[in-house]
């Protein structure tokens, strides 16, 4: 054997040892339960799962009796069980009530841990980070607009989606026809909206009335590798794929005139929700972290009972990393927003004469070091959201001027078929570390959907309700059918019964282009 | 051997292969088959792939996520993988993959984000060898 074979089989060698000892190092835990899951009543909307085995507090799940079957057929409720067994976790493992199944930590999932003795865990994240909902209200109401459901007004919707459709890049892996240069990346990742601000893509207005002024502190552009920016830079600006949408709506019910006022909506009001993310460039940061945190899991001794939980402290070298890897990344997804609204607002005012004013714009898959209080005590903790929404009540500082005498609006997108929600964050939400849901929740897995439905009827079945939808892949259409979801308005109903946030206004769809 | 199964949020695969290689190659066929349904491909190309990971599960998962970072950056979907070398302990492999860049326009089945960690298995029995994959949609 020569020399340079000898090196190579040795190094062969040391690598294989290096993987063995870790595998024999990555400490594992017991599920702590296992389905069907037991649910104490603690009142009509918050049910209690029992601390046991590895769980280092219990788990709260916000459910009301209707809700609470479907929750039962998965393993939702394991997932929230999974995620009171890390370490340094603070109050109780929530699951807000759009919960379901998931990967690690459950989608509507709420846990925050403490900044010396707890973890960061990219699971809580999710592979899309920031992704978000914008909503946007236009100055001309359906009739004006002409967009009512005759055969005239869909007609002219159609024409209003098929050119949203062309405007916004949509599908996986799609591409925007812009190119943006290294420096201008590196700005967006590291200056978010206020950065977009000095290139012109974004108003001082937009700015104002995005989630932390659309810029999460502490990004650091070099912390995202080289694949994820090749993967995702070229995505600026473009829909993505799955649940994400651009859609059309009009204010069909005003709750809290005082509220909406404030928000800018009224009755009878054409709007824009866009749902979207970090792209592929989000999805990338995530790999690349899961992979350095099962690293430090086994570094750092922590025990996973599921390795899409593996985390690494929140003051060690990993966890920094990944906060300042996960803030470019949610930067670059509150950009992405940004000019995926300046396409919309080409194509409202080019087909309506119409002008679109964020109302606000708000993170769903996200890690935030904020101040809550503790114990009775404020204190700063790692907050994360994965599937759930910030809901703070009105005088909080974070609350944009304009609605600190409401609260923060709490968007909340609905199925493509009946009705979104916007609320105002509640006093109640103290105990959600200031969270609410983000969504309906699935009920139907996308296969159960494709088995019940084809693509042509749930078009035609929206059509029917004065709904036009244009999809950009062959299967999204049915999958994402109402139907697939549960109905928002239960959901809503459960976080405003506890006191979290409250209902100020009902959006019902007239358009949407579907990822 | 591959099916889908239903998962109420994202998509889970189960694959099974007679050998370890076998069931690697399937997870490749079955991720494609996810992605582009059944969109006409061909083998215009052929790349060397060689991937590392902590062990078996965590190698499947590191297969996926490689295939849906080539088919975002590069739209190439391949139609087979060939495991030319499996290390004994299922962590490394190195292969070829057959395939082609599909152009912008061709209708996909569905998107995918990522292959989650979350209840991965790379299940070596005697007889054969199993996988289970949640994948992010």
């Amino acid at each position: 054997m020569s020399r340079q074979d000898r090196k190579k089989k040795q190094k062969k060698l040391a690598k294989e040892e290096a993987r063995a000892a870790l595998r024999a190092h990555v400490p594992h835990a017991q599920r702590p339960w296992r389905s069907p899951v037991p649910l104490e009543p603690i009142d009509e909307v918050r049910w209690r799962i029992p601390q046991r085995g590895a769980m280092r507090t219990h788990g709260v799940v916000y459910a009301d009796e209707s809700l609470l079957p479907d929750l039962r057929e998965d393993a939702s409720l394991e997932q929230v069980a999974n995620v009171a067994t890390l370490p340094g976790i603070v109050g109780p493992s929530m699951a807000m009530p759009d919960i379901h199944w998931g990967y690690g930590f459950p989608i509507g999932g709420v846990a925050a841990f403490d900044l010396d003795e707890g973890v960061v865990s990219p699971g809580g994240v999710g592979y899309d980070i920031n992704c978000g909902v914008r909503l946007l209200a236009s100055d001309v109401d359906v009739e004006g607009a002409r967009l009512e459901s005759t055969s005239k007004g869909l007609e002219r919707t159609r024409k209003l989606v098929d050119d949203l459709f062309a405007a916004i890049p949509s599908g996986v892996g799609e591409r925007s026809d812009e190119r943006i240069g290294g420096d201008v990346l590196r700005g967006i990742l590291e200056g978010g909206l206020p950065f977009a601000r000095t290139l012109g893509w974004a108003t001082d207005d937009d700015v104002a009335h995005v989630e932390e002024n659309g810029v999460i502190r502490g990004a650091r552009a070099d912390a995202i590798s080289s694949r994820a920016r090749m993967r995702g830079g070229p995505q600026l600006g473009t829909l993505g794929s799955g649940n994400h949408f651009a859609e059309i709506g009009v204010v069909d019910q005003v709750y809290d005139p005082e509220a909406a006022e404030a928000f800018g909506l009224r009755l009878g009001q054409i709007t824009l929700m866009i749902h979207s993310g970090s792209r592929g460039l989000g999805h990338q940061v995530c790999v690349d972290a899961i992979t350095e945190m099962l690293r430090a899991a086994a570094k750092y001794d922590i025990p996973l009972v599921d390795r899409q939980l593996c985390c690494a402290p929140v003051r060690s070298v990993e966890g920094h990393e990944y906060l300042e890897a996960m803030a470019a990344a949610a930067n670059f997804a509150f950009a992405n927003r940004q000019l995926m609204t300046n396409k919309a607002r080409d194509v409202f005012e080019r087909r309506l004469g119409a002008e679109l004013r964020t109302v606000y714009d708000v993170c769903h898959n996200i890690a935030k070091i904020e101040e809550h209080v503790v114990d009775g005590a404020p204190k700063e903790i790692l907050v994360h959201r994965k599937g759930a929404t910030r809901a703070l009540p009105k005088d909080h500082p974070l609350v944009p001027e304009a609605y600190r005498a409401v609260g923060q609006p709490v968007i909340i997108p609905g199925d493509m078929g009946r009705y979104s929600f916007v609320l105002k964050g509640e006093a109640g939400s103290a105990e959600t570390f200031g969270s609410a849901c983000h969504g309906a929740g699935r009920v139907l897995s996308r296969g159960e959907a494709k088995r019940r439905f084809e693509r042509s009827d749930v078009s035609k079945a929206l059509e029917d309700r004065g709904v036009i939808v244009r999809g950009a892949s062959k299967e999204t259409i049915v999958e994402e059918m109402p139907q697939a979801y549960k109905d928002v308005a239960d959901v809503v109903d459960v976080v405003a019964r506890g006191g979290i946030a409250s209902k100020v206004a009902r959006i019902r769809p007239i358009g949407c282009v579907k990822g | 051997m591959f099916r889908f199964l239903d998962h109420t949020g994202d998509f889970a695969l189960e694959v099974t292969g007679a050998t370890p290689e076998a069931a690697l190659e399937e997870t490749a066929r079955a991720l494609v088959a996810l992605v582009a349904g059944e969109a006409p491909l061909a083998e215009r190309e052929t790349r060397p792939i060689a991937l590392e990971a902590f062990d078996g599960a965590d190698l499947v998962v590191a297969l996926g996520n490689e295939l849906l970072f080539l088919f975002e950056t590069e739209r190439f979907l391949p139609t087979r993988l060939v495991v030319d070398h499996l290390d004994p302990d299922h962590a490394s492999f190195e292969g070829r993959l057959f395939g082609e860049r599909v152009p912008r326009d061709l209708p996909l089945a569905r998107p995918a984000k990522a292959v989650t960690h979350h209840d991965a298995t790379f299940d070596v029995r005697p007889d054969q060898t199993l996988v289970h994959l949640v994948i992010d949609l």
